[in-house]
């Protein structure tokens, strides 16, 4: 017990005489920067994520909605209260308002929902002027303000719907744009469902849109909707607030994926700082330790006061990099919350727990072979240089091991799965490489003289110590390098996904006849557009065998089955869209007109060219041939299809038109527009997107900072990896230059050999950080992108000649006084520090 | 009474193809209180003979017996405890733990086993060597000289009952080398000094000397 106590005592003293010595500098710094960075990154993606959710929730109105194109059978909200959830009925459907004046009856399609009183479960419905949905009476409504543009209505006047006349009692106010999805383009008008049911609007034929939405307990949730997915009904539609839409997912896949390696790398580099420093401090640890040994204290005893030593390092630098990272997380606070409302904290223990333990994970990981090598020293070592029997397998094992579970903690499983074999592949190739350079400089070395030969021969006296040096530099510089690239490629992408030209206004449901007539009307405000012909329809068949929505595993695949989407009708496929595979034509089915696929769901289904789709457009099946594949890029606001069906003469569709095109004008045009539109051309439909383009583009500035932020932290990181890794030859340099200089050697050329060593390692460091770049980037162009191999001359000039420079600036500003002492103060540096 | 005794001892170590004997069967018996200093060549196998005297490696063959004890069978972590309690060091190259100024130094060994008052005793132990002045310097400040007073106050710090030095002077001018030769046997009164050197004129200032030649151990300055 009092061995205990005193080994507490003596390692707190001990450690924090040493830290106030800035004996614990270097490693104290790299666990700060690991346990901020995942502190930071953490706390951003949760919080990011928690408030989707919530904004998906409240955009869904509930956490779980269940539509369907039929009542639903009220056994299901009966089962949905005993398992304890919150229910709320609601249905809608697209119907003619009008609104009488003195000169005119002017009639719009509206959004007519009717909503029980506990509408929405989440979220909240809110008017303009603050009014209580359920203290209205009867006859009030609450609705879109876009309809004040285009019935010319003001809150208090009356509009006509089916049997009922109704007053807008105030417009609904916090509409969110992300909402106006295809399906839900026409101004909501909203009243109870009691009401709604009496108007005389529902009939046999009528599409209307039956929904249960349900909230409550998670498990009780997933619970509930497995019982719905199990029915297997083709009219029913299961939407969650943790599955939005399609394209948000994977937009937010890639974020999480750069979050995930963004803290993966700066967890990695501070590791390898530490890897370094404690190199570094290795030979001082050693000394200590069996000068300790030789003093009477036992194995155990010292390695016990050693580990608390670290425990401590550990902590104080975990708990500042906490700090520091909440407090960046803080100061990030603001502008978050300017892009997400509501903006949803989920607390911020889990973020610290995090950071703390992978600062202290970052710190066994990496301190544990130099750690493990100084508690196994022999007492013997005070007397002679005895050498240490340390078993390689529990020094790199034990490190291994530490580094997976670090890795589980930062990465999701499915990115662990490649993570880890891939980190231990490279870890191996790294090694063989840096043997090679090093191998390649010291043949390189009888052709060289002067001050590059002895420099040579400098690096090539320490050949453990240069490896791990140009290992951890090379590293370094790769990640750097890599994500520069990512980090340019990935705003690159961004800003072309959305230019400033881009399609603002969506206009649909144009029947064949009003063609001329919407075009005369667009040129009249100076608007050119191009109509696309389609249909909407449903894939049933793939060569004649059924395909059905129940059997399908991915929820894209469920979906896309049971809707019905929109199919253009066209000669060939948008120029905008890549072509990726194409039909031999000797293979073209005669009489068989085509259809050109969109890759992904080709993937998806397992379709290949030469296969027979059969569409139900409209009631009817029709066969078409796949003689194409396409890209399509969802993003990029154009008219963009899933399937491209040739016209058939013979093939009477029922095809309406679509169009989209870029306005710039005021709203005071836009509106009158709207309102010719709505007169001239019934049923018509109009999407003014531009709000919603607007906030996509402000949340893409947003993101863009971050990935500069993130990059910029990584970067600072990976200074401090450079200088921990000059550090560490400091002693052996050193002593070099005094041997040299007592053989008489100016010191001019000391200043030169010195610094042609740090160039030779940035030259090495580059050049292996090239290859690591080229080998990167010919397999993501490979296996990813399906593009040749290319060699790419600049990343290994710009890798090379950076890191070169890098070293040769860090040179001189650490070396520059030992490069100008007199041999004396070198000499006596040299014994301060052994 | 017998503190030290060797009956014996040897010494082998093997490389890769053979076998390399250094000590070949070592006689000795030092008494309490006593001053002797181990003589001989430089490879001679000094200080491997101090290394097992002091219980920091094991014979291969042979007994040791240090206060009493045989160290032979005994496992390294009961050998660190007698010398923690029992053992002190000089050496060579000084030891001193880097950063550590020279009251750290001295305090270590007293704070390694919790023992009470230690800035006390290590300040005492610093006057006893003279180096009141310069508690707060570190090795780098310090001389050679310096340095390894410092190390000699951190060896007598524990009171040990024995205390062995490796070529102590070895590293120092011929001024310094005497002061600290004076200050060792100034302080060794009550303790039992064991020292190795190859330096002749400082063996004679110890009360008895032994010369390791071939492998064995001779009475006298051979
Ligand atoms: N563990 C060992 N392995 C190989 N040779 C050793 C070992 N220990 C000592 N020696 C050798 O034994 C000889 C005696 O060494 P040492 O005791 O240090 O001599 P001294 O202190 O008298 O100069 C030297 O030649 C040394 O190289
Ligand atoms: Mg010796």
């Amino acid at each position: 017990m009092s061995a205990v106590l005193s080994s507490l005592f003596a390692s707190s003293r001990w450690f924090w005489r040493g830290f106030k010595r800035g004996d614990w500098l270097w490693l104290w710094l790299a666990v700060v920067i690991a346990s901020a960075s995942v502190t930071l990154v953490e706390q951003l993606a949760q919080t990011v994520h928690k408030s989707m959710l919530t904004k998906a929730a409240e955009s869904l109105s509930a956490d779980l909605v269940l539509r369907s194109t039929r009542p639903i059978d009220p056994q299901w909200r009966q089962q949905a209260v005993e398992q304890g959830l919150e229910t709320s009925y609601q249905i809608s459907f697209t119907t003619m308002a009008m609104h009488s004046t003195e000169q005119d009856d002017e009639f719009q399609m509206v959004l007519l929902k009717g909503i029980e009183a506990n509408y929405p479960l989440r979220g909240a419905l809110s008017s303009e002027r603050g009014l209580d949905f359920n203290q209205l009476n009867a006859d009030q409504v609450l609705a879109d303000p876009q309809l004040r543009g285009l019935l010319n209505v003001q809150p208090g006047q009356r509009l006509l719907l089916g049997r009922g006349e109704f007053e807008i009692a105030d417009w609904l106010a916090g509409q969110d744009v992300f909402q106006a999805t295809f399906s839900q383009f026409a101004p909501q008008v909203i009243m109870p469902l009691s009401v709604v049911q009496d108007l005389g609007l529902i009939g046999p034929g009528s599409r209307v849109n039956y929904e249960l939405g349900l909230a409550g307990d998670l498990r009780a949730l997933d619970a509930f909707a497995k019982i719905l997915e199990q029915q297997n009904h083709a009219h029913w539609q299961i939407q969650s607030a943790r599955a939005p839409t399609d394209d948000l997912e994977r937009a937010m896949d890639t974020a999480w994926l750069f979050l995930d390696l963004s803290a993966l790398a700066t967890v990695l580099i501070a590791g390898l700082a530490i890897l370094i420093a404690s190199r570094f401090y290795l030979q001082r640890w050693t000394a200590s330790m069996a000068l300790m040994r030789a003093a009477g204290a036992s194995n155990r005893q010292l390695t016990g006061l050693f580990a608390l030593q670290l425990t401590y390092l550990a902590l104080l630098g975990s708990v500042i990099g906490v700090l520091i990272g909440q407090g960046l997380f803080y100061l990030a606070r603001p502008i978050l919350s300017e892009y997400f409302v509501p903006l949803v904290i989920p607390g911020y223990g889990s973020a610290i727990l995090i950071g703390l333990i992978s600062g202290t994970l970052a710190l066994w990981t990496f301190a544990w072979p130099a750690f493990r090598q100084a508690t196994q020293v022999s007492p013997l070592r005070v007397l002679r240089q005895a050498e240490n029997k340390t078993n390689v397998l529990v020094l790199i094992g034990v490190s291994l091991m530490l580094l997976i579970a670090l890795m589980g903690l930062l990465l999701s499983n499915q990115l662990l799965v490649w993570a880890v074999p891939a980190l231990f592949i490279s870890a191996g190739l790294l090694y063989l490489l840096a043997k090679l350079l090093l191998i390649g400089l010291q043949r390189l070395q009888p052709y060289t003289q002067g001050w590059l030969r002895l420099a040579i021969a400098a690096l090539a006296r320490s050949p453990g110590l240069v490896t791990l040096q140009l290992i951890s530099l090379g590293l370094v510089i790769f990640i750097l390098v890599l994500m520069t690239f990512v980090r340019q490629d990935l705003l690159q992408s961004w800003q072309a996904s959305l230019p400033q030209d881009a399609p603002n206004t969506f206009v649909m449901n144009i029947q064949p006849d009003q063609q001329p007539e919407f075009a005369a009307l667009i040129a009249q405000f100076d608007i050119e557009a191009d109509l696309v012909p389609m249909v909407r329809g449903r894939l049933i068949e793939v060569n004649q065998t059924p395909i059905h929505p129940q059997d399908q595993t991915e929820n894209r695949a469920r979906r896309l089955l049971e809707r019905e989407a929109n199919i253009a009708v066209l000669n060939q496929p948008p120029a905008y869209n890549k072509l990726t595979a194409q039909l031999d034509n000797a293979l073209r089915q005669a009489d068989m007109p085509f259809v050109s696929v969109e890759a992904e769901i080709a993937e998806l289904f397992g379709l290949q060219l030469g296969d027979i789709l059969t569409f139900d457009l409209i009631g009817q099946p029709f066969n078409y041939q796949i003689t194409s594949f396409r890209e399509v890029e969802w993003q990029s606001f154009r008219l963009n299809f899933f399937f491209v069906l040739e016209p058939q003469a013979d093939r009477l569709l029922p095809v309406t038109y679509i169009t989209n095109f870029r306005s710039d004008l005021s709203p005071e045009a836009t509106s009158q527009l709207r309102r010719q539109l709505n007169q001239q051309l019934a049923g018509v439909l109009w999407v003014d997107a531009r709000e919603m383009i607007a906030q996509i583009q402000l949340i893409m500035n947003q993101a863009s900072m971050a990935v500069s932020i993130l990059y910029l932290f990584t970067l600072v990181s990976s200074l401090i990896v450079i200088f921990t890794a000059t550090r560490a030859s400091q002693l052996g340099r050193i002593r070099s230059w005094l041997l040299l200089r007592t053989l008489g050697a100016q010191q001019s050329d000391i200043v030169k050999i010195g610094l042609t060593e740090f160039v030779l390692i940035g030259v090495l460091a580059g050049l292996f950080a090239a290859n690591l770049g080229q080998i990167t980037s010919l397999l993501i162009g490979h296996f990813w992108l399906g593009v040749s191999p290319q060699l790419n001359p600049t990343l290994w000039l710009v890798s090379i000649g950076a890191s070169a420079l890098l070293l040769l600036a860090i040179g001189w500003l650490t070396q520059r006084k030992p490069l100008t002492q007199t041999p004396k103060q070198l000499l006596q540096q040299l014994q301060a520090d052994s | 009474m017998s503190v030290l005794q060797l009956k014996n001892v040897h010494y082998r170590v093997s490389s890769a193809d053979d076998e390399l004997a250094i000590l070949k069967g070592c006689e000795l018996n030092v008494e309490a209180c006593e001053s002797l200093a181990i003589v001989g060549r430089s490879g001679s196998g000094k200080s491997t003979l101090l290394a097992l005297m002091a219980g920091l490696d094991t014979a291969t063959e042979g007994e040791v017996h240090l206060l009493g004890e045989n160290l032979t069978p005994m496992s390294e972590d009961q050998r660190a405890r007698l010398r923690a309690k029992q053992v002190g060091f000089v050496f060579q190259n000084f030891q001193l733990m880097p950063g550590m100024n020279a009251l750290e130094n001295v305090m270590m060994p007293l704070e390694l086993f919790g023992l009470p008052d230690a800035r006390d005793r290590a300040e005492k132990a610093l006057a006893q060597v003279g180096l009141s002045h310069r508690l707060h310097h570190t090795p780098q400040a310090l001389s050679g000289g310096e340095q390894q007073r410092v190390a000699i106050a951190r060896a007598i710090v524990t009171e040990p009952k024995i205390l062995f030095a490796d070529e102590p002077t070895g590293n120092l001018d011929e001024t310094t080398a005497a002061q600290v030769q004076q200050l060792l046997f100034d302080l060794q009164q009550h303790t039992t000094l064991i020292l190795v050197t190859h330096d002749r004129q400082f063996a004679k200032l110890c009360q008895r000397q032994v010369t390791l030649q071939h492998g064995v151990l001779e009475d006298g300055l051979v």
